[in-house]
Order: structure tokens, then C-alpha cells, then sequence
């Protein structure tokens, strides 16, 4: 099973830092801070050298709000609105209980006519959730077969092969992503394998970290 | 130069009199005892000097370019008046000028750059250093620094489609042979989508209807129904429409998107969630039941509905000091609320009440003719003690016509305009304007005219700037 605390840091490290070059045109200082201290909690790599190629300078990058996040889900995961988080089974995570961390707003019953300018320190958090709900309703679903997104991967078995590992970690790049996956980045999804005390996870939990990991990075809400 | 109204000032200010605070009380309301004469002559002669910069295009300059809080100033505005020479309406300009090359808030940029910049010269924390060009190897996503085709079509997908192109899609586009036909024929399939009418569009509507689920239709006090005007405000901004349809349609849009004209019955003696105004007194979304209902509600002279209009379709929010454009004799107070007892409160009254009037022959909540009807009972003073103004143009004869004249002025305003414009840059980048974006922004207000106001014609200009697709 995956440790909570495990999913935590890989979501947090994830969703404001990235992994690899994820956003390569920007600078923006959400993420900027967020790689500080991802750092510091457990990657251990230090501060990072500057990138190869020329950024962008224009410190504007946009918050993809709710419901493109939500619809970006459902294209990339083949899964129905309905399937995505609902809280208690009956609220809706998108319209409802997180709809403004997650960038939308509520004219009707909270007379809340804008939506927030910029994320809030509660959105990694609702975005953790409803990615990892929809992650585990595609794994679930793909265990149940037929798979439609991990293929790549015998769910039932373990451990993990790097070939599996990478040719899941492709897909979950062009699903949810709309791109290919660096090679820097399959080996950051490689190393989730590994539970990070030598045992091999399943790969079932697998299909999860690696979805939720691609699925939370900082291009998922940032463009 | 735009022609400036007489309003009537005192003159002969002493040279060397007026410095510091004081300037205030001759910055905003001229001289001695306030009297309902007086008024801030200052928005207007500043825009008539800078009517180029951008705190004036389709703006009139707010209070807080000179003031903190009026008739508090700033360091800018301690500067003009430390630079007057003679009687404020005479030597304002020539104030300007003189201290254009100064720096008054100390943050580097000139007052006159600020200016031009469309930052507030006399507060430190505006300001505005244009971004270095981008430098080092070619980036292998993006085309940093230059506009990029892919870019801006994802994030065209994401603004109007409401999803990110897939992974074929976004290859397919980066193989097109013609990539901004590719862009703008995505663009048109984007604009019909359930996402853009249905949710975007609505959105953007929201802080223009004020909706209020508690007293609509289905609520708990059912007064009125602002599905009409979500209604109204999307059709009015698809399709191949005249923009101006949110301040001119004389029709509304039922559930199944026709257009209905006339009376249309609601229930009970307040007609709750029909629309109660004849063909001739219809002005868009400013004479809806809901828009008239939730804004008016008892006032007898509706400010907080004019005050709104003003803020949603004219960009020009009073509360904020924003487009004061003081009439000469007002406020009368005509419904005796005190609004001519202080200085304070004349500073807006001046202009909002004049921008009132209008409103006043329409009910709000009750009165004869249900929620939102034009009620020829209303108001109790004699039409002909009051004069209607908008933007500086009076309005004749409001106690038959209603708001129609005024908005047809709205209309055709530079206001509208820029504030159309503004509506869809900021929903499209995500954040307002910068000020290195601001003459696209400018260009796509103007234009609006030679494309016959088509909401339309201007996103297909917009996903071409430099400020969409440059990331």
C-alpha cells in the first residue's frame, strides 16, 4: 500500500514544484517558491541549476481554472463527470466543496461574483484530491478490465519492470499532459517502482503514484 | 481634445497660496464654503491635458491618480499643486507639464513616464519595468520571447473550449500548413461550445447581474429572474451580434433562445420572473426586472442602479472615484438625502446623481406595474427640476424616454468599448492588462467599431496579439 505520508510529499513536490523541466516557459513565482521547499523536505538535490535554454520573462503564466482542469480529467483518465470526486458520495468536488481553491466562483447562493485572482494554499490540496480520486477510479476501473489507460502494466502483479514503468509513464504524459514525457522525467516516474525502502509497490499502486505525479504536475493548473 | 463643459468655478486663486492640504479643498472643490457648485474639476481637465495616456482612453482619470483618499494627496498630487501658478483651471495644464519630469513616489520611473505607462505616478508600489528579452539556447517547447503558434493555441482551447487540445490535437496543429487558420478555425469551433455559452460567458456575466439565488425565481423571496439576463448577455456577445445589444436590445432571449419582444407575464401583482417593459423603454441589461429589482428596490432616485450600470458596462466605478465628470448645479439632493450637506459626499454626487435620473421612472421592488415596471407615478419631483447627463452629453426628456438615451450614449461610448475589450484580455491572459499590453488592448477597443461590434471579431484579434500568444 502507498503510505500517506509517501503520497503527500510526491503530491506536494508535484503539484508546485514539478518535476523536471515541466514548465519550461515560465518563471512563475508560485512554483518558484513551491521547488524550495520540496527540496527540503526530502529530494535532498539542492538548489537547481539554471535551465539550458532561454525562459520566459514574462512571469505570467495562467491559472487553468476548474473545470478545464476537471474536463482535462475526464479526456485524459476516459472518465464521466460523475466518476470524478464526489465528497460523501453526494458533492461534487469541482462544483461544489472545493469549486474556489480550484479556481471557480459562486454567484448564485454565495453571491461570490469573481473567482480568486490566484491560487490559494488550499488548491494543491484540493487539486491533490481530485486527482487522486480520479486516478484511483481509472485504476480501479482498468483493474476491472478492460484496461484503457494503464495497458502498459499487469495490474494484478508485482514488481514493476522499468520497460512497464516507462511505457505507462508515456501515456500518462500524452493523456494528461498533452506531450511527451522527458527522459528526466520517466526516470523521476521510474524511481516510484520503489517505495523508497528497497520494496518493490505494486502495480496497482503504481498506476496511482505515477497518475497521480503527472496528473498534479504544476502544468496540470499553470499555462 | 475633448470639448470641456462650463462648470462654473470660482476664480483668482492667489499665487503661492495653495500648497500641501490645502490644494485639496482647491483641487476638488475649488474655494471657500461648499456649496452645491462645487465639485473635482480635476479628472476632467487631466484627461483633457493627457487624453492620450492610458489612465484616460475610454476612462476618465480616477481620483486616486492625484488624491489618497479625497481630498487627501498623494506625492503626485502635492507636486501639481506645489507647481500652480494661478487659478487651478487656468494653470492645471501648464502644472502638469512642469512636473512631468519629476519622480514623485521615488520609484524610479519619471511622472511622465507613468503616464505614458498607465501607472499611478504618485504611488510607489505602481510601477512598471518591461520584462528582459529572453536569453540563452532555443527553448525546445516554447518560443519564448516571440509569439508562438502553439501556445496560443493552447491556450486559446483552454479559454474558450474549456480543455487543453489533446495530444493529437496539439500535434496535428503543430503539422498544419497554415497555423493561424489552423487557430482561428479551432477559435470559431470554440465560441459555439457548451463550454463558452454556457459556462465562460455566464461567468463573465456574473458581476454585472449580481444574481442572488435567495430572492430568484426558485428562491426563498422569489422577486425576479436573472436567467433573462444571462440570457441577454450571452447572445449578445456570440454569434455575429452587435455588442451593443447589452445596453440596446429592446427584445429578451427565452429559454429556448428566441428572441421575444414585449411584456412578457410573470407571477402575481409584481409580475416575479416575467419582464414588465413595453418594446420602448427596454434598454438591454440595464432594464431588466432583475437589473432594475435588485438595484433600485425602494429607492425613489435609483443611484446604486445607475452607480452599476456605470461600473458593468462602462467600466467607471464610482466607490473607486472612477469617471467623475461633475454636471454644474448638482447635486440638487432631490430627494433629500443630504447628499449636498459635505464636501465628501458632493465629490460623487455631482456626477452619479445626474446619472440617476434616468432611472427614476422605473419601479424596483413594488409599485404599480410589478417589479421593474416603468411607472408613470414615479418620480414625485417635476421631471423638468432635474437634468439627465451621461459621459458630458445631457439627456432630454428621461420622464418618457427612460434610460434609452442613456443608453445609447453608453453605447456608443469609448467607455464601452474599453471596457469590452477589457472584459475579454483579462479573462483570456487571467489577469489584467499589463502596461506593455495596453495598446493591444487600445486596438482592440477601437476596432470594435469596424467589426460592427462583434464580440467575435474581436477574440479572433486578440488570440493574434503579442499578449496572448508571446509566452
Amino acid at each position: 500500500m502507498i503510505r500517506p505520508s509517501c503520497l503527500f510529499v510526491v503530491a506536494l513536490v508535484a503539484v508546485i514544484g514539478g518535476i523536471g523541466p515541466g514548465c519550461t516557459a515560465c518563471t512563475d513565482p508560485v512554483a518558484a517558491e513551491g521547488e524550495g521547499e520540496g527540496e527540503g523536505e526530502g529530494e535532498g538535490e539542492g538548489e537547481e541549476p539554471p535551465p539550458p535554454f532561454a525562459i520566459s520573462t514574462k512571469n505570467a503564466v495562467a491559472w487553468k481554472r476548474h473545470h478545464a482542469v476537471e474536463r482535462d480529467l475526464m479526456d485524459g483518465l476516459a472518465l464521466q463527470k460523475g466518476e470524478l470526486c464526489n465528497e460523501l458520495g453526494l458533492y461534487s468536488c469541482v462544483d461544489f466543496v472545493h469549486t474556489v481553491p480550484l479556481g471557480g466562483n459562486d454567484p448564485f447562493v454565495k453571491s461570490q461574483y469573481e473567482p480568486l485572482a490566484a491560487p490559494t494554499v488550499t488548491t494543491s490540496v484540493a487539486l491533490e484530491r481530485l486527482v487522486l480520486s480520479a486516478c484511483v477510479a481509472r485504476v480501479d476501473k482498468d483493474v476491472a478490465g478492460p484496461a484503457v489507460v494503464f495497458t502498459a502494466l499487469s495490474l494484478g502483479a508485482s514488481p514493476v519492470t522499468d520497460v512497464e514503468a516507462d511505457a505507462t509513464a508515456v501515456i500518462l504524459g500524452r493523456r494528461l499532459l498533452q506531450r511527451d514525457l522527458e527522459d528526466s522525467e520517466l526516470a523521476h516516474l521510474r524511481d516510484l517502482t520503489d517505495d523508497g525502502e528497497g520494496n518493490a509497490v505494486s502495480a496497482r499502486d503504481y498506476a496511482v503514484l505515477a497518475c497521480l505525479t503527472v496528473g498534479t504536475m504544476a502544468e496540470t493548473i499553470f499555462y | 481634445m475633448k470639448a470641456l463643459r462650463p462648470i462654473g468655478l470660482p476664480t483668482g486663486l492667489p499665487t503661492g497660496l495653495v500648497t500641501g492640504s490645502c490644494f485639496a479643498v482647491v483641487l476638488g472643490i475649488a474655494f471657500g464654503a461648499a456649496t452645491a457648485s462645487a465639485k473635482p474639476v480635476g479628472p476632467r481637465l487631466y484627461c483633457a491635458h493627457y487624453d492620450d495616456t492610458p489612465a484616460c482612453r475610454g476612462a476618465v482619470v480616477s481620483c486616486a491618480q492625484c488624491h489618497t483618499a479625497a481630498p487627501d494627496l498623494n506625492a503626485y498630487g502635492i507636486e501639481i499643486a506645489s507647481a500652480l501658478t494661478g487659478p487651478y483651471e487656468d494653470v492645471l495644464p501648464e502644472a502638469l507639464t512642469a512636473v512631468e519630469g519629476n519622480d514623485a513616489d521615488g520609484d524610479g520611473l519619471s511622472n511622465l513616464e507613468e503616464l505614458i505607462l498607465g501607472t499611478r505616478p504618485g504611488d510607489a508600489t505602481s510601477f512598471f519595468v518591461p520584462p528582459p528579452a529572453p536569453s540563452g539556447n532555443t527553448n525546445p517547447r516554447f518560443t519564448v520571447g516571440s509569439y508562438d503558434a502553439a501556445f496560443a493555441f493552447r491556450r486559446m482551447s483552454i479559454a474558450y473550449c474549456g480543455r487543453s487540445p489533446s495530444y493529437d490535437e496539439a500535434n496535428a496543429f503543430a503539422s498544419a500548413a497554415d497555423q493561424s487558420q489552423a487557430l482561428h478555425d479551432a477559435l470559431d469551433v470554440c465560441l459555439a461550445s457548451d463550454f463558452w455559452t454556457t459556462d465562460a460567458l455566464p461567468r463573465l456575466a456574473d458581476k454585472r447581474i449580481r444574481p442572488l439565488g435567495a430572492i430568484g425565481v426558485g428562491g426563498v423571496i422569489p422577486l425576479a429572474d436573472f436567467a433573462w439576463d444571462y440570457r441577454l448577455f450571452v447572445h449578445a456577445l456570440t454569434g455575429d451580434r452587435d455588442a451593443r445589444d447589452l445596453l440596446r436590445a429592446d427584445y429578451h432571449i427565452d429559454v429556448d433562445g428566441n428572441v421575444v419582444d414585449g411584456v412578457i407575464a410573470g407571477d402575481g401583482d409584481q409580475q416575479v420572473g416575467g419582464q414588465p417593459l413595453v418594446v420602448d423603454k427596454r434598454a438591454g441589461m440595464i432594464t431588466t426586472q432583475w437589473f432594475l429589482m435588485i438595484h433600485t428596490m425602494f429607492s425613489e432616485l435609483p443611484r446604486t442602479t445607475a452607480a452599476q450600470a456605470y461600473r458593468a458596462y462602462l467600466g467607471q466605478d464610482i466607490a473607486r472615484s472612477e469617471g467623475l465628470l461633475p454636471v454644474d448645479g448638482e447635486p440638487k439632493d432631490i430627494d433629500n438625502k443630504g447628499v449636498d450637506d459635505q464636501e465628501t459626499c458632493i465629490y460623487c454626487h455631482a456626477t452619479l446623481d445626474p446619472l440617476s435620473y434616468a432611472f427614476a421612472g422605473y419601479n424596483g421592488i413594488g409599485g404599480s406595474g410589478g417589479n421593474g415596471a416603468f411607472d408613470n407615478g414615479r418620480p414625485s419631483w417635476t421631471p423638468s427640476a432635474v437634468e439627465s447627463s451621461l459621459l458630458d452629453v445631457p439627456l432630454q426628456n428621461v420622464a418618457d424616454r427612460g434610460v434609452v438615451d442613456w443608453a445609447d450614449v453608453a453605447a456608443d461610448s469609448p467607455q464601452f468599448r474599453q471596457t469590452i475589450a477589457t472584459m475579454f484580455m483579462t479573462h483570456a491572459l487571467g489577469r489584467a492588462p499589463r502596461p506593455d499590453e495596453l495598446d493591444e488592448l487600445q486596438n482592440l477597443a477601437d476596432r470594435l467599431v469596424d467589426d460592427g461590434y462583434r464580440a467575435s471579431a474581436l477574440l479572433h484579434r486578440l488570440v493574434d496579439s503579442d499578449a496572448f500568444g508571446v509566452p
